[in-house]
């Protein structure tokens, strides 16, 4: 089959792999009809995040049809649509039966990798490296779903791919970002980064009800989405972020800060990411946390910060005193995806929501590398990109 | 903005090697710097003029760059204070250099980071609600609040 593959720093090949097989009796095979470009995908893109090998298969954000099933799996069957989450659970651990699904305790295949580097196992993930168990990605023709009988959502053929397919990742992703700040409907919810689960974060904030939702980046399209989902946007090319907010918020800080931006902040607009950046480039630090920092000094004390930008490993000077005097309460993680995706996937299907707004670049999977290139620089107004093998 | 990144890259390497082959210039310029410093900070110049000619992405290497030559600001500026310097004049005119080269410097590393400055496409209408943003406020609470709350688990 053809697929997307990571051979090293920016260095992304459409080649030949050799097909998925059921590997364990609860396996699918799914014939992929969408794939998506994450901004995930980015940081292994940019070679910032450890455990890739040259040949994996890239790529978590994806759905098709049903091709084929293990004798075990009782859940799926061949023709059965669905999209598939990024996280791998096994529905039986102690962590999924709690529905903190991105922390599977079983279904990592490289545990003793996850528990070297964070200290415990963490769930696998599709496309995202050996610290995650190695598993092949969706950016392919087939896709092998392991534990095929937990994750994949059915969904019904009368909602497109594009209305469907961010279940897997970013719609989530968005979601939890803003169920995690408990927002109240006084409250102003900050969101950094208008990106695709920065958009996803706004709208969710403005459903969950806050008084006002303000977002952050400096890209125009980007700022013109978020301020069509409802959001008051700030263009730190053109404005302090921290005077605007204090002013927004008539000098009390918004209550709820929601990180959508991760370890690549933007890198020359402050004196702490210049920093960040050149000690990046030397190994001297793996992330960029100038978002983290911003949002400790803005937020209102007694607020929250929820992060659901990827961080990758170890980030410097993070003002902690702020953060312990202010009273903040930090909520992060990858996603729970299927603690979330029914009821989203019945807002989907009530109309209240129609994810296909983020999709700006619709192409074929052999042009998934000149994609990736497209997205990082975000030229050509791309905000999210969708594949089709 | 290979362009700057080659000039600052060159001129790092021949500021490098020139400190490395005559590491007492700067003394006999006035400026009391240590053979052995001097030394290390061409090594660095050279390893930073290298990673510039070479790397896809200049932007680091040019923040480093500006950061070193900040550095070389401080160190020339505490050698004028203390009295150290036996040519004021010398040591005033490399602060006025380093000064403008740092300015470039960070000026190219912004360039190589700034985006567009104007939208290119339009994405004003692109709400992905069925309704005005103000009717969707809260929204989802009333989904809720008349539906019963969707359970979590699969």
């Amino acid at each position: 089959m053809k697929a997307l593959c990571w051979h090293g720093k920016n260095d992304v090949r459409f080649e030949t792999v050799p097909d998925p097989i059921i590997e364990a009796p609860r396996d699918a095979i799914i014939k992929v009809s969408s794939c998506a470009i994450c901004g995930s995908d980015l940081h292994l893109f940019d070679g910032l995040m450890p455990g890739m090998k040259a040949g994996d298969v890239l790529g978590h954000e994806c759905m098709g049809k049903v091709v084929e099933v293990g004798s075990g799996n009782k859940k799926l069957k061949v023709g059965d649509r669905v999209v598939v989450p990024f996280t791998i659970c096994c529905g039986e651990c102690e962590q999924c039966l709690r529905g903190n699904w991105s922390v599977c305790e079983r279904s990592n295949r490289n545990a003793s990798m996850a528990e070297l580097a964070f200290g415990h196992v963490t769930a696998g993930l599709f496309g995202y490296s050996h610290l995650t168990g190695g598993y092949a990605g969706g950016q392919a023709e087939y896709l092998r779903v392991p534990y095929a009988d937990v994750g994949p959502i059915k969904v019904p053929a009368n909602l497109s791919d594009e209305q469907v397919l961010f279940l897997s990742d970013i719609l989530p992703t968005g979601w939890q970002a803003a169920a995690n700040c408990d927002i109240e409907p006084t409250d102003t919810v900050a969101v950094w980064g208008a990106g695709p689960v920065g958009q996803f974060a706004v709208r969710s904030a403005v459903l969950m009800g806050a008084a006002q939702v303000v977002c952050i980046d400096n890209v125009p399209e980007r700022l013109d989405m978020a301020r069509a989902g409802g959001a008051i946007t700030i263009d730190f090319n053109h404005e302090s972020v921290i005077d605007r907010l204090q002013e927004l918020t008539q000098g009390k800080g918004p209550e709820k800060c929601i990180d959508a931006v991760g370890m690549e902040a933007n890198s020359v607009r402050s004196i702490d990411s210049m920093i960040d950046r050149v000690k990046q480039a030397v190994m001297l630090e793996s992330d960029r946390p100038h978002v983290l920092r911003e949002m400790i000094y803005v937020c209102r004390p007694a607020g929250t910060i929820s992060v659901a930008g990827v961080y990758g490993g170890f980030s410097d000077k993070i003002p902690f005193g702020a953060f312990m005097n202010k009273g903040l309460t930090m909520r992060t993680g990858q996603t729970h995806v299927n603690r979330w995706t029914a009821d989203l996937l019945a807002r989907i299907e009530a109309g209240q929501i129609d994810p296909s707004f983020v999709v700006t670049h619709s192409v074929r999977l052999e042009d998934g590398p000149a994609m990736y290139e497209t997205f990082r620089d975000k030229e050509d107004g791309c905000i999210k990109v969708v594949m089709k093998p | 903005m290979r362009s700057p990144a080659r000039v600052f890259g060159w001129l790092g390497i021949g500021l490098g090697i020139a400190g490395l082959l005559m590491p007492n210039l700067l003394t006999l310029a006035g400026l009391r710097a240590r053979p052995t410093a001097t030394r290390l900070r061409a090594v660095s110049q050279i390893a930073i003029g290298a990673g510039l000619l070479t790397s896809r992405d200049p932007q680091p290497w040019l923040l480093g760059r500006a950061v070193g030559d900040v550095l070389d600001i401080a160190t020339v500026g505490v050698g004028l204070i203390t009295g150290r310097s036996t040519r004021p004049l010398t040591a005033v005119t490399a602060i006025a250099l380093l000064g403008g080269l740092t300015t470039l410097e960070s000026k190219a590393a912004m360039a190589a980071e700034v985006g567009p400055t104007a939208a290119v496409r339009d994405y004003s209408e692109r709400s992905g609600f069925n309704q005005p943003v103000e009717a969707m406020r809260g929204a989802a609470n009333r989904m809720l609040q008349t539906e019963g709350p969707k359970s979590p688990s699969a």
